[in-house]
């Protein structure tokens, strides 16, 4: 989806010139105006106490947002949710965490191709390890986490590269 | 895909083709490290700027042909008084940031803590200073000054985009911070002033984010409680915070090429704290236009459709057809009262007010009314005591009293009845004129001509229309005999083709 960007105000008295000249044309002419602002919160669904949401998104727009929710104050899952450039938030994929830490590290990343990955750390034991979980176009969910045993604090990051 | 960690003190990268699975083996990047602020930012290209704390700010890139050796360039240092009467200053890494933009230019930020002792007795002063490290060569090196020292700097945040970096921090006071963005070039020198977005929280950390295009978004949250946000065009400053929900912990933040961003958090308390989203809207909606005639003609219908989309949700369509009038929605019909040139404009809005507009020419022609269908309930009837239009009185069972004519009208028009009937005259020259003595007299030629005998005047409407006729023309009966109504309609000075009926007054 691709969107005009906000429209400065120098521009406007341009367009205002084209749009008249266009019109005796008979030619149909656009213009944009801006009001930049946030919109009302939404809450994605959950089931259990949600902290520490991490969010990302590509140049596109594709967006991800995972976060870490807790049921009688034991941290027992990760959530992961993707939206579309214009579309709605999916809704959110859980996936058993073990037992993380208290205050675990959740990275998140999204590609303009709709890719995107959560790993998190599970301190469980003895062990600190992380799991990464990966979307790929094109698939619409997140597949089974993978282990990394011995990993700590990962951070993830989504590209298609070039090279 | 990439996936940086700590394993048994060092620095592990993983990277693995979408679509493939995550090796099981990484490459170590540095060792000695800490565990803490690993770091890892990625551009769209595939070049890659990793931070951890491995004995100072370390830092490796990733490029075409791999990643290339860690460098710490700013270590920390640990000296010791020995013998010196010197002061020494010692400086641990307490944070850092990592960012790239879409061109590969790497920036980051690293907070160091630096406590200065005063030889041969250790009287500590600690200070903390916010670097910013630019791209140099296949690493990055410091800028050359600092972006901020004081002896209380926290939670710094760095964002890339478009060849420029933010970055933002904090200086804790006794209950609140103040928030601090600036923007730099990929050369490390500062690009826009220093500017304190608001009062954020002395506890969590501020997080920034930045476009390619150069909008900027900065949440974080606030002594009370609350997380705010606050945004800024490309190369301008940023607006003021707004609330967006109470938070616990630090917020998120995600901005696109276009502007469009969001905010996320954890609202609430407890076991009812839920994922909060808070998008930030700054695109106006897409709006193309549909069916649009480029004639029409007044009084009839004409048929306007957009078809509109907006990033976040739902888009109201508001229509002006250039005569005063207005419509909402995404399929409208407008009728136009008259012809002439005009502009019709399709105004699109998304849910904060970003609007977009598109507008087309049309040429509405005169209509020509058309009288269809005409009808009369009673084409024999007595004339009523009414004048001129009653109900219709056609159900006794002797001859009715009136009758009602219907017709059907393409548009509205006014409509004229004509009444009249023929009646014996005598040619007179070419016309045929009621017969006076002097003509009698002169035995001239008989012939038939018509008589009127009243016109009603109505406004129809389109669709069916229908007229009482009692019999009489205001208090006038109409005389006994045949008689015939004549409908025409005239709209925008058009009229159309008349038609007839007929009926006969009975005593």
């Amino acid at each position: 989806m691709s969107r005009p960007r906000s429209t400065l105000p120098r521009r406007r008295l341009g367009l205002l010139v084209l749009a008249s000249l266009a019109l005796t044309l008979g030619v149909r002419t656009s213009e944009a105006h801006g009001a930049a602002a946030f919109l009302p919160a939404q809450t994605l669904p959950g089931t259990g106490a949600a902290s520490g949401v991490r969010t990302a998104m590509a140049p596109n727009g594709f967006a991800v947002a995972a976060w870490v929710e807790s049921e009688a104050g034991s941290v027992s899952a990760i959530r992961v949710s993707v939206r579309p450039p214009g579309g709605p938030w999916s809704a959110p994929q859980l996936f058993d965490a073990g037992a993380v830490t208290a205050r675990p590290v959740v990275s998140v990343a999204a590609d303009a191709a709709g890719d995107a990955a959560v790993a998190w750390e599970d301190d469980a034991g003895s062990a600190r390890d992380t799991w990464v979980a990966t979307r790929e176009v094109p698939q619409q969910a997140f597949g089974a986490p993978q282990k990394l045993a011995g990993l700590a604090g990962p951070a993830v990051a989504s590209t298609r590269p070039g090279w | 895909m990439t996936l940086v960690g700590d394993q048994s003190g060092a620095q592990v990268a993983r990277t693995w083709p979408v679509g493939g699975t995550v090796p099981a083996a990484g490459q170590t990047l540095a060792s000695n490290c800490s565990g803490a602020f690993n770091q890892l930012a990625e551009a769209p290209n595939g070049d890659v700027i990793a931070g951890f704390d491995c004995s100072g700010a370390t830092f490796a890139r990733r490029l075409p042909g791999g990643w290339r050796p860690a460098s710490t360039p700013i270590p920390d240092t640990a000296p010791n008084c020995g013998v010196s009467l010197n002061p020494v200053t010692r400086s641990t890494t307490s944070d850092l940031r990592v960012a790239i933009d879409a061109a590969g230019d790497p920036f980051a930020v690293a907070l160091e803590a630096v406590r200065t002792l005063s030889c041969p007795l250790s009287l500590p002063t600690d200070t903390f200073a916010l670097n910013l490290l630019v791209g140099a060569g296949t690493s990055v090196q410091p800028a050359a000054a600092a972006v901020a020292t004081g002896v209380s700097i926290t939670a710094p945040d760095v964002a890339a985009g478009g060849g420029s970096a933010l970055v933002s921090w904090s200086t804790p006071a006794v209950l609140q911070s103040d928030q601090h963005v600036r923007g730099f070039n990929p050369s490390g020198t500062p690009v826009t002033p220093a500017q304190v977005v608001g009062q954020s929280a002395t506890s969590a950390r501020g997080v920034l984010a930045l476009s390619e295009s150069g909008y900027g978004l900065d949440a974080f949250p606030r002594p009370d409680g609350s997380v705010v946000g606050t945004f800024r065009a490309p190369r301008g400053a940023f607006g003021p915070p707004v609330t967006l929900g109470s938070a616990a912990g630090a917020p998120s933040a995600a901005i696109d090429d276009a502007g469009d961003g969001l905010a996320g958090f954890a609202a609430g308390s407890g076991a009812t704290a839920r994922a909060r989203i808070s998008g930030f809207d700054a695109t106006p909606p897409q709006l193309t236009l549909g069916a649009i005639p480029a004639r029409a003609t007044a009084g009839v219908p004409a048929t306007f459709s957009a078809s509109a989309s907006d990033f976040w949700g739902p888009v109201a369509v508001v229509w002006n057809f250039g005569d005063g009038s207005t419509a909402r929605g995404s399929s409208v019909k407008h009728v136009y009262a008259a012809a002439g040139h005009l502009t019709v404009t399709a105004t699109a809005f998304d849910a904060v007010g970003n609007s977009v507009s598109a507008a087309t020419a049309v040429g509405v022609g005169r209509s020509v009314p058309i009288v269809s269908n005409a009808s009369e309930t009673h084409s024999t009837f007595r004339v009523g005591s009414a004048r001129t239009a009653i109900r219709a009185a056609g159900r006794r069972r002797r001859t009715p009293v009136g009758t009602t004519f219907g017709f059907t009208l393409n548009v509205d028009a006014a409509v004229a009845v004509r009444i009249d009937h023929a009646a014996a005259g005598l040619v007179s020259g070419h016309r045929c004129v009621a017969p006076s003595r002097r003509l009698r007299a002169s035995n001239h030629r008989h012939c038939s001509r018509i008589v009127v005998d009243g016109t009603l005047q109505r406004h129809g409407h389109r669709g069916g229309n229908r007229i009482g006729f009692s019999g009489r023309i205001g208090r006038r009966a109409l005389g006994h005999g045949a008689h015939r109504t004549t409908i025409v309609a005239t709209a925008a000075g058009a009229s159309g083709r008349s038609r007839h009926l007929n009926f006969v007054i009975v005593p």
